[in-house]
This record gives C-alpha cells, sequence and structure tokens, in this order.
C-alpha cells in the first residue's frame, strides 16, 4: 500500500469523525427545541393545576373550603396525555408562611408544588419542575 | 494500465465522498431549517396564545382573551352565548369602564390553506386576530365545576365553568419530498372562568 493511498484513508477518517461530530451537533441543537416544547406544555399543565385550585376556593361558599384543598391536593400523583406524550404530575400542598416558608407554616397560606416528568426526545426522563425547584404558588384563607 | 486503473480508483472513491459531503450537507442544511421553522412555529403559537407587544401595543392573547369570559356580565344573563367544539361565543367586559362586548372565537371552514382560526370582538365580520392556520380542526372541551366533561354544552351553558383548548399549527417543511411530513406544533391549554365561579 503506498502511501498516497494511507493519506487518503486518512482523510477519510477525518472527515467522517468531522461529519459525525457535526451531525450530532445539529441532532443535539433540534433535540434542545423539541424538550423545550415539551417544558412550554408542562408549564400549562401546571398552570392548569393553579387555575383550578384557585377558582374551586372562589365563591361563597366556595367549592372546596382551604383546608379540604389542603388534604384533596396533599399528595396527588396523577397521568396528563398530550400529543401522544404522558406527563407524570405530582401535586404537593403544604401550610406554609405569606413568603412560602414551611418552617414558619401557619393556616393563613398554603404553598401548591407541582413537580412534573415526561420522556424527552432522546428518551431520557426530562423533569419539568423538580423537589426542590417546582412549580409552586401560594394560597391565601380568605375566611372559607 | 495500472496507471489506468489508479486513475479509475481514485475517480469512484472521490465520486463517492464528494456524493457523501453533498448529501451530508443538504442532510444538515434541511435539519437545521426545519428546526428553525419549529421554533418559528413555537414562538408564534405562544404568542397568540399568552400575548405578544407590536410596535408599542400590546395584542392580548387568546388566554387573556377567555379570561373575560362573564366580566361584567349581570347574574340574570347567561354570558354564554355559542359552545361547540370549534367555537366559542361569550361576553365579557375588557376592563372595568368598558362596555361588555361580545367575543368570538371560531374555526371557519377548511380552504386549501388549512383551517382558519379567527378571534372576533363585537364586528362579526372582521375578525380581530386571524387567520391563524390550523393543521387539524379547533378541540373544545367543555368542563363543569367538577372538572368532568360535558357532552352538550351548547345546550347546557350553566354547567360550564372550564374549558379546554386543543391546537395544531403547521408549516410547509424544507422541499416537496415525496414523503415530507408538515412542519407541526401541538399546543393544548386550559382556562377556568373565575368569574362563573363567583
Amino acid at each position: 500500500m503506498n502511501i498516497q493511498m494511507l493519506l487518503v484513508l486518512l482523510a477519510l477518517a477525518i472527515f467522517s469523525t468531522m461529519l459525525l461530530n457535526t451531525y450530532s451537533i445539529v441532532l443535539d441543537q433540534s433535540g434542545l427545541v423539541y424538550d423545550n416544547i415539551l417544558f412550554l406544555q408542562g408549564q400549562k399543565i401546571a398552570d392548569q393545576y393553579f387555575q383550578r385550585i384557585e377558582a374551586e376556593l372562589l365563591g361563597d361558599p366556595p367549592i372546596f373550603s382551604f383546608s379540604a384543598i389542603n388534604s384533596i391536593y396533599s399528595n396527588i400523583n396523577e397521568t396528563i396525555t398530550v400529543n401522544n406524550v404522558i406527563y407524570n404530575v405530582q401535586i404537593i400542598t403544604t401550610y406554609c408562611d405569606s413568603l412560602g416558608n414551611v418552617p414558619y407554616a401557619d393556616t393563613l397560606f398554603q404553598k401548591v408544588d407541582i413537580q412534573m416528568n415526561c420522556l424527552s426526545t432522546s428518551l431520557d426522563t426530562l423533569h419539568i419542575g423538580t423537589l426542590t425547584s417546582p412549580f409552586s404558588k401560594v394560597f391565601i384563607y380568605r375566611g372559607f | 494500465m495500472a496507471s489506468l486503473l489508479d486513475v479509475l480508483g481514485a475517480t469512484i472513491a472521490g465520486s463517492l465522498v464528494l456524493l457523501m459531503i453533498f448529501t451530508s450537507l443538504f442532510n444538515i442544511q434541511v435539519i437545521s431549517y426545519n428546526t428553525q421553522l419549529q421554533i418559528g412555529l413555537t414562538k408564534m403559537s405562544e404568542d397568540l396564545i399568552t400575548g405578544r407587544r407590536v410596535g408599542g401595543i400590546d395584542q392580548p392573547g387568546i388566554e387573556s382573551i377567555l379570561s373575560k369570559v362573564g366580566a361584567g356580565v349581570s347574574p340574570s344573563t347567561d354570558p354564554i352565548i355559542e359552545a361547540t367544539s370549534t367555537s366559542f361565543k361569550f361576553l365579557g367586559q375588557i376592563n372595568p369602564t368598558s362596555v361588555i362586548s361580545t367575543f368570538y372565537f371560531v374555526q371557519e371552514s377548511e380552504t386549501s390553506d388549512g383551517f382558519p382560526l379567527y378571534v372576533y370582538q363585537n364586528d362579526m365580520s372582521n375578525p380581530f386576530l386571524g387567520p391563524f392556520w390550523l393543521a387539524d380542526t379547533l378541540e373544545i372541551t367543555y368542563n363543569d365545576f367538577n372538572n368532568n366533561v360535558i357532552n352538550t354544552p351548547d345546550s347546557n351553558h350553566d354547567m360550564i365553568r372550564s374549558i379546554e383548548v386543543n391546537l395544531t399549527f403547521f408549516y410547509n417543511t424544507y422541499q416537496p419530498d415525496i414523503d415530507k411530513r408538515l412542519i407541526r406544533h401541538n399546543v393544548v391549554f386550559w382556562k377556568y372562568f373565575k368569574n362563573l365561579y363567583l
């Protein structure tokens, strides 16, 4: 095998590596875009629960009392399917202070924490809100 | 003869490499372009749903418009005029000092461009938002205060407390391949009509 053939093979190897790397980068970017779409949909799902709880606390009398909300949503695990993607939703309610701090909790405020996960485009688990950084909203007791 | 074989071999190998280069470049370009379209489509969808600011003017999103259902309307008046899977007409007030308006959120008949989505306010001939082209028909699901689906919403307006809106926007793709698929973006959002809970 002469030197020219070795050089051609070397060029092919280098080119193929560059090509695979470029493909990988482009596909990674594409995956990021699609994962962000899942994040956006996840936010809408979390917003649905917040809207629902807010609406259930409205009215005179409301659909559910403040303490009933605390027990109904205390530990919910549900799945919601949107566009063939399954979102596993976990909701936790805890009494807290007006800033959402649990150690100084009283029964005037409660915090609703929502976290969820689904399969990302790369088939890894995509966490949308986590145990330590969930979607969070503080609700105030209105006298019911 | 050996030189001729070398030349032929080099030509074939070179051609294959060139073919691989051009095919790869083309594929990378297609993936990048489609990703760019998907980003644009997602942004447009979010703008439509949550609102946007154009030239210093705030344009309300569908969510904001739907939050007006029943706002300022007397309890003796039914704030919902029409509730079907492809249309929703209701009464509401934009702000506490404005008059009560009639809003109409509707997907009209399919054309060669897709299903057009319009939003009207008072003037039912001139939409103030739209058309937004949908790949599939608009799907609106109505729920009662227990979050159960209402099967005949248009004859049970008093039961409606929230809706689930399912929209699928689309763009054309890079080129008319025989197996081309449209760039689609499906969004589902929910709106609870707080004025109807009061």
